[in-house]
């Protein structure tokens, strides 16, 4: 992308790259949803391959776009999905607090981020971890324990319910501000908004005989 | 009762029907039905490690009232059934997500869970390239596939993916893994399939270079990497893909001959690089 370009989008609003990522069925689709659209169903398939939403925010009276990235929490399609991570601006690591499995999985996920997103600043780019679900009763994971992991590097803790709406708003505002400041602080100076680049070049010759 | 001169289709037999030829024939089939009927049972015996991915069915085709729980006759368990077994006999591919949407559709039209099994393994285990191992390599492969035909067939639009870093993968993985389920309406996708199981895999190119080449002004139109992949997301709805008939014909005339030397090369090509990136 040429400087040109980038100078004239700095009028436009910033886009805050917000990527989801955590195992399956914790409820990242639905927190989304839930944040973006205002609805809940228990209709969600399974996410195959990746999506994302947008949503315009004032933060501190700027407007930005923020730009939230859902993917699928399959193994199998993480190869698919991490190219994406790459010009992220804030982490959303999320588990299901009615599954201690879905909890451990985060570290994982969190270092997968870190190699695949390449971000500037590994030891302080923002995390936020989220645990979902806190409207179902047989609770796996406590919030003293969930706060003790974010500790050890920094990431900011929120819990709530995307069925029951609670704290699903200001997990994401937090986020998009977390966000913000990374983009100021990171982005700018790389000129564009997007970095997801391609990993092949694709060469012009022509070597096909078909 | 039934009588021994009529044969199971109710054909009368003549009187100088040879019986016992016949019953020789027929203790030859007999054994390989018994053969496939044990290997089924065997299939849905035993304990593998698949079972512990196979979760989540509801949330397979959960607005489809014979995948509810609650629901009298409801192939949620049949949907297990046959994924299991598939998870045991091929166990290199195991369980993905998505197999369970295409052993769902084979169960709404088969009702048989044996059938759907069978018709699992023609499609994952010979139509299609290695979609659903744990490296993905058919899919990517096929994804960058997509890529070359789309420079060959609609360059405008190769180039505006390139300009906007739109990679396939984001726009049309759900295409290839889900064969077309959730994308497209039921009726149409129940077509490509006809033709998928009859043609091979080279339909599901015919398909996706439809659907792109039909929009490829409103792709060509669009500036950002989201409107790209709101472009993408609106082709495949509205009257188009609606009208399954006229669109099956479209397939074949949209975008012009496509060989299968073509494909076998392109995949080739694009499976070499990708193996030489990934090492």
């Amino acid at each position: 992308m040429d400087t040109s370009v980038s100078l004239i989008q700095e009028k436009e609003p910033a886009i805050i790259k917000i990527i989801i990522i955590g195992n399956s069925g914790v409820g990242k689709s639905s927190f989304m949803n839930r944040y973006v659209n205002h609805r809940f169903t228990n209709l969600y398939r399974a996410t195959i391959g990746m999506d994302f939403l947008s949503k315009s925010e004032t933060l501190d009276g700027e407007s930005v776009t923020v730009q939230i990235w859902d993917t699928a929490g399959t193994e199998r399609f993480q190869s698919l999905g991490s190219p994406l991570y790459r010009g992220t601006h804030c982490c959303m690591l999320v588990f299901d607090v009615t599954s201690k499995i879905s909890f451990s999985a985060l570290e994982q996920w969190r270092k997968e981020f870190l190699i695949q997103g390449e971000p500037k600043n590994p030891d302080t780019f923002p995390f936020v971890v989220l645990g979902n679900k806190t409207d179902l009763p047989d609770r796996e994971v406590s919030s003293r324990r969930a706060r003790q992991w974010c500790e050890r590097f920094g990431a900011e803790y929120f819990e709530g319910s995307a069925k029951d709406d609670i704290d699903v708003e200001k997990t994401f505002l937090r986020a998009a501000h977390m966000g913000l400041q990374q983009y100021k602080k990171h982005t700018l100076e790389n000129t564009g908004h997007f970095q997801i680049t391609c990993k092949q070049p694709r060469e012009t010759g022509n070597n096909c005989q078909c | 009762a039934e009588r021994e001169d009529v044969d199971p289709y109710g054909f009368e037999r003549s009187e100088d029907f040879d019986y016992s030829s016949y019953e020789e024939l027929m203790s030859v089939y007999l054994a390989v039905l018994t053969r496939r009927s044990i290997k089924w049972s065997k299939l849905l015996k035993g304990k593998h490690r698949v079972q512990k991915n196979v979760k989540y069915l509801n949330r397979t085709f959960p607005d489809n009232i014979h995948f509810r729980k609650s629901s009298e006759r409801s192939l949620l368990a049949s949907l297990y059934n046959v994924l299991r077994a598939y998870g045991h006999h091929n166990p290199d591919v195991g369980y993905c997500q998505g197999m369970n949407f295409i052993a769902g559709y084979l169960l709404l039209i088969t009702k048989d869970e044996e059938k759907s099994f069978w018709l699992m393994d023609a499609l994952i285990g010979r139509i299609l390239p290695d979609y659903y191992t744990p490296v993905m390599l058919g899919l990517k492969t096929d994804q960058e596939v997509l890529g070359e035909l789309v420079r060959l067939k609609a360059p405008g639009v190769w180039r505006t993916m390139l300009d906007n870093n739109v990679l396939w993968s984001l726009v049309v993985s759900r295409w290839f893994i889900c064969l077309f389920i959730d994308v497209l309406p039921v009726e149409t996708v129940l077509r490509i399939w006809d033709c998928l199981f009859y043609e091979g895999s080279k339909i599901l190119f015919r398909v996706a270079l439809t659907l792109i080449h039909r929009h490829q002004t409103e792709i060509q139109t669009a500036s950002s990497l989201p409107d790209v992949c709101d472009v993408f997301k609106r082709m495949t709805r509205g009257p188009f893909v609606d009208e399954s008939h006229a669109f099956m014909q479209r397939i074949f005339t949209e975008t012009g001959s496509l060989s299968r030397t073509t494909l076998t090369k392109l995949r080739t090509k694009c499976r070499a690089k990708l193996t030489e990136e990934e090492s």
